[in-house]
């Protein structure tokens, strides 16, 4: 390939003695099956938070305020900030565990993974205690259309966080039982992908919601 | 492809991770994003202008995600699972700019702003 871009389109060119089929039994990539499955469903789920994204867009005209608080009285961009970094810690702190499973050091691996998952917890934490402050605020969901969908796209977004989590429980007891196994390592490989993907959509939630509001 | 699955930890989607491009990726996207707070806090420029901006990085943000923390690329390993978010995009930005788009002219049209 001229542009070292190999996209699979094209058969080897024939040679002299062409070979059509490969003699050796091979078995099937049972990794690679299964974590592009996972990522087409990830996919997915982003439509879920296209959607949720589209009726904010739609739901944060002035008069879905209903006279009561806007974008800028529920989201803080400065506590939304903290939220960040403590988001983003979390998912390094997976990476590390993607790094000692390439090394097969399961005992750092499970250190990283707690370490993860005690900061993603400390992420809904601040998530609860932020809504607790904004429900005692008169900001209730029921209170106008926008905060309704305020309240859908931060607590979808946290419900799919404490899923992670509980995953990340599950991976944890699953290393310390089976170790580094093949169904062991592609679960722990997409849950990688889904703890960073959850990274990139509060890159959107903060973006469009807690910096927009308080322009 | 031929395939090992005695040795999973030496599978392509799982050699690629390094610590390093974790690190880069976590540095570059926080500094990322404190710059758009700084941008929105400190109201630097028009509103129109800090919308366009916040938005510039949070593609930027994207971008350095994909390519530090799921790096996704064209290698044998990746490349499917580049190709169907490419294919994912178009999807997106229809489903939400659409129904923005339609939404605006409507609040326009019956004057309920």
């Amino acid at each position: 390939m001229s542009n070292g871009i190999d996209w699979g389109l094209h058969d080897p060119l024939p040679g002299d003695n062409p070979i059509l089929w490969a003699e050796p039994d091979h078995e099937h990539d049972v990794m690679s099956t299964r974590m592009l499955g996972f990522w087409l469903y990830m996919l997915s789920d982003s439509l879920i938070f296209a959607a949720l994204f589209t009726a904010y867009e739609v739901l944060s005209f002035p008069m879905s305020f209903a006279g009561g608080p806007t974008p800028r009285d529920v989201a803080s961009p400065l506590y939304g900030y903290a939220e960040t970094i403590v988001l983003f810690s979390s998912v390094f702190a997976y990476g590390m565990v993607m790094v000692n499973l390439k090394a097969e050091r399961a005992r750092p691996a499970m250190l990283w993974l707690s370490l993860s998952l005690v900061i993603g917890l400390a992420f809904i934490g601040m998530e609860v205690h932020e809504l607790q402050g904004i429900a005692a605020a008169g900001g209730a969901p029921q209170r106008s259309g926008f905060l309704s969908i305020f309240w859908a796209v931060v607590v979808v977004h946290g419900i799919h966080l404490a899923v992670g989590l509980l995953w990340m429980v599950v991976m944890f007891f699953q290393i310390a039982r089976d170790g580094f196994t093949l169904l062991v390592t592609y679960r722990l490989a997409n849950l990688k992908v889904y703890w960073l993907y959850q990274g990139l959509i509060w890159t959107f939630v903060y973006t469009f919601v807690y910096l927009r509001g308080s322009i | 492809m031929s395939v090992d699955n005695t040795r999973p930890s030496e599978h392509p989607e799982i050699a690629f991770s390094n610590s390093r491009s974790y690190l880069i990726g976590y540095v570059v996207t926080v500094a990322l994003l404190g710059i758009s707070l700084l941008l929105v806090q400190s109201h630097a420029m028009s509103a129109f202008n800090l919308m366009a901006s916040i938005s510039v990085i949070a593609f930027l943000t994207t971008i350095a995600k994909l390519y530090f923390l799921f790096h996704l690329n064209f290698s044998e390993a990746q490349r499917w699972n580049t190709l169907t978010l490419m294919l994912n995009v178009p999807l997106l930005i229809l489903s939400i700019g659409l129904t923005a788009w339609m939404f605006q002219t409507l609040y326009d049209r019956v004057m309920m702003h």
